[in-house]
């Protein structure tokens, strides 16, 4: 285990290291100075003091090195216009994305899990044609559509839920207000996923059904929810948190137009905003942290894996 | 906790075996028709009396077993038939009774045991987990009986065994696991399907002799699903001999030994390896294949590979017919008989190649 830890790790800073290198390389290609931002069209001064400020007369390497060093010890620098730490930004941003996505795959996985279930148990049957059409045609809608669709219908025609909020509270300070805010933009990510992890876990678990240690479970006469529940979920599940992790970039993709459709701040609103002012600190801060947590969420999956599988656990260990 | 048991009660009557199983067919509907697997098989056992099922891969005796215990796939299956344990009929009963006599009453130890122990549960947790559903028992009670029962199918340091998964043992411990599991609730019938085929010869002896000195202290009736003959002698009260879903021969032991009279009985008995043989004698196998069981043959279903066959075999099935107290058998031209003796003779003058195999 501890080795696992070790060796993961180790790969998770190399991958990081690329990760910056490239984010950095791109974002200082393309056109347009931070400086030329921050100023606007003011005096040369301006520039010349702010390029010294931001190393931009240094060489590459240098300005990367400067940057990664900053970026190490917790310095995020400043946006380029209006110019306002880029901690400040991310504290009031990332609850809201983080809890859009974990919110969008608790909503995803209690809606799954029990149609993967049940589809098994009758595989062809009339609850398993429909549920496997159901979730297969909500994989043919894309977030962009279902977000405007869902607000139209369930804040508009009918106004359940708030369609935009200028604001939206803590989930410990007002968690009701919270979630109902929060609950269309996180069930219009949730639905990309449920034909996912329906469809993966219907197969795994069909195949699962057919063990002999399926069969040897009836044959002690335990019940059909015991056998379920105790013997066929948790070898069934590789393939579904298998696909979580990968899944992870697509959701932040989600929860990016989730944002923008019910107009809420989160990491997403906020890096299309810095896209689009060519605001090139704040672009690559966002973008280093999205694939840190992307990275981070697929050793945590690497790890659940050994809890799920105890064969991982001791193939790993020698 | 209550000490609710779920446990459908059997009474065994006076003068009556543990289990009789008349006239029991088992068809499946498959994509290349109807596959006659079990084909009107009765029997019975006694209670504490082991019954020896023999015959080749695919004569139906695997499905027999799951037959017997009701353990069938949900759809595509037709069954006919009565199978009694005690007073209660197993093909009537309906599910929620079933689960109360699986496991508690009747038990089933499966060919692979590598396969059917969960891989991701602990082996402690897959002996005790019935013990608490069946017999109501406290999680702390339920542990003590199933490290007592690891320790009475001799599986070393049981305690720290029962926190380990079935990958890290061998396949030998793995089937003693499952036989333990089998035997947890303690039922009146253990039906075990070929439990020694994935292990080798001596751990399979081991096996066998643990299953028999079970049944002893346990007073439990078996059914013992084997390919091999060799492992029948001994370890068997009675045999029966099933070939392409049917009963070919049924007798005590010692009489099958001493006195078959069905050729696939004898050809069975001349696959067995003997210790008086020479080294290097060759071992004659039986020629051809058993029949497709979706499109049988309209006479003896093993004509088509019997030395003795003669053309009203290929005609006409032969009944089972009593040959001794407890003796029966289906054949037109018996083994040892003069019909028979005849049969093969002009067999091998014609130059029926499965009759010049019989020395």
């Amino acid at each position: 285990m501890l080795r696992l830890f070790a060796r993961r790790g180790l790969e998770l800073l190399v991958t990081l290291f690329l990760v910056s290198l490239v984010t950095f390389f791109f974002t200082s290609k393309l056109p347009g100075s931070e400086a030329a931002v921050i100023c606007g069209a003011s005096s040369r001064a301006c520039l010349r003091k702010e390029e010294a400020i931001l190393y931009l007369n240094h060489p590459f390497f240098a300005r990367y090195f400067h940057w990664l060093g900053n970026m190490f010890t917790g310095s995020l620098g400043y946006s380029a216009a209006p110019t306002e730490p880029i901690a400040t930004i991310l504290k009031t941003a990332y609850p809201v994305t983080l809890e859009l996505i974990v919110f969008s795959q608790v909503m995803a996985i209690l809606v799954a899990v029990p149609l993967a279930m049940w589809s098994a148990v009758r595989p062809n049957r009339l609850f398993d044609r429909l549920s496997t059409a159901g979730t297969f045609a909500t994989l043919a809608l894309p977030v962009f559509i279902v977000g405007p669709l869902l607000r139209f219908f369930f804040s508009v025609e009918l106004p359940i839920f708030p369609g935009t909020s200028a604001s939206l509270p803590s989930l410990w300070s007002n968690p009701l207000q919270n979630l109902n805010v929060l609950f269309l933009p996180s069930l219009t990510i949730a639905i990309g996923s449920i034909a996912v992890y329906q469809r993966l876990l219907r197969a795994d678990m069909i195949a699962t059904l057919e063990q002999d240690f399926i069969v040897m479970a009836r044959a002690k006469g335990l019940t059909t929810r015991r056998i379920l529940f105790r013997h066929a979920l948790r070898p069934s599940t590789f393939g579904v948190v298998t696909v979580g992790g990968l899944q992870i970039g697509s959701l932040i993709v989600g929860a990016i137009i989730a944002e923008q459709v019910f107009g809420l701040t989160g990491i997403g609103s906020d890096l299309v905003l810095a896209v689009t002012k060519a605001d090139l600190p704040t672009v690559q801060v966002i973008t280093l942290l999205v694939a840190v947590v992307y990275i981070a969420l697929n050793l945590l999956i690497d790890l659940l894996y050994t809890v799920i599988d105890p064969r991982v656990r001791r193939a790993r260990a020698t | 906790m209550s000490r609710r048991r779920r446990v459908r009660p059997i009474h065994e009557e006076e003068g009556r075996p543990l289990l009789s199983v008349e006239n029991l067919k088992t068809y499946f509907q498959t994509a290349h028709g109807v596959v006659k697997s079990v084909d009107g098989v009765s029997f019975e056992l006694e209670r504490g009396k082991t019954l020896a099922v023999v015959g080749e891969s695919g004569s139906g005796k695997t499905v027999l077993a799951r037959s017997v215990m009701g353990l069938l796939p949900s759809q595509n299956v037709w069954r006919e038939g009565s199978v009694r344990l005690g007073d209660v009929d197993l093909t009537r009963a309906s599910a929620a009774e079933l689960r109360q006599l699986w496991g508690a009453q009747v038990s089933m130890v499966f060919q692979d045991p590598v396969t059917s122990l969960n891989p991701v549960v602990r082996i402690g947790r897959q002996i005790t987990e019935h013990l608490q559903y069946h017999l109501g028992m406290p999680r702390g009670e339920a542990r003590r009986t199933a490290l007592s029962l690891l320790r009475s199918v001799g599986i070393p340091e049981p305690a720290a065994r029962m926190r380990w998964f079935p990958h890290q043992l061998s396949g030998g411990m793995c089937q003693r696991v499952v036989i333990a599991a089998a035997i947890a609730c303690g039922p009146k019938l253990l039906l075990a399907d070929e439990p020694t085929t994935g292990l080798d010869v001596t751990v399979s002896a081991q096996i066998l002799d643990l299953l028999g000195r079970l049944q002893e202290e346990r007073y439990m009736s078996v059914v013992l699903v084997t390919h091999d003959l060799g492992v029948v002698s001994g370890r068997a009260d009675e045999v029966i001999v099933m070939y392409a879903g049917q009963v070919v021969e049924q007798a005590p032991t010692p009489v099958i030994f001493s006195d078959m009279k069905m050729p696939y009985t004898e050809a069975l008995m001349r696959s067995v390896p003997r210790l008086t043989n020479p080294s290097h004698t060759r071992l004659p196998a039986i020629p051809g294949t058993p029949p497709n069981p979706a499109a049988l043959p309209a006479g003896c279903r093993f004509a088509a590979r019997c030395p003795y066959v003669q053309p009203r075999c290929r005609e006409e099935p032969p009944p089972l017919r009593q040959a001794g107290p407890r003796h029966r058998f289906a054949c037109w031209y018996p083994v040892g008989s003069p019909e028979g003796q005849q049969a093969l003779e002009a067999n091998r003058a014609a130059g029926l190649p499965a009759a010049a195999a019989v020395v």
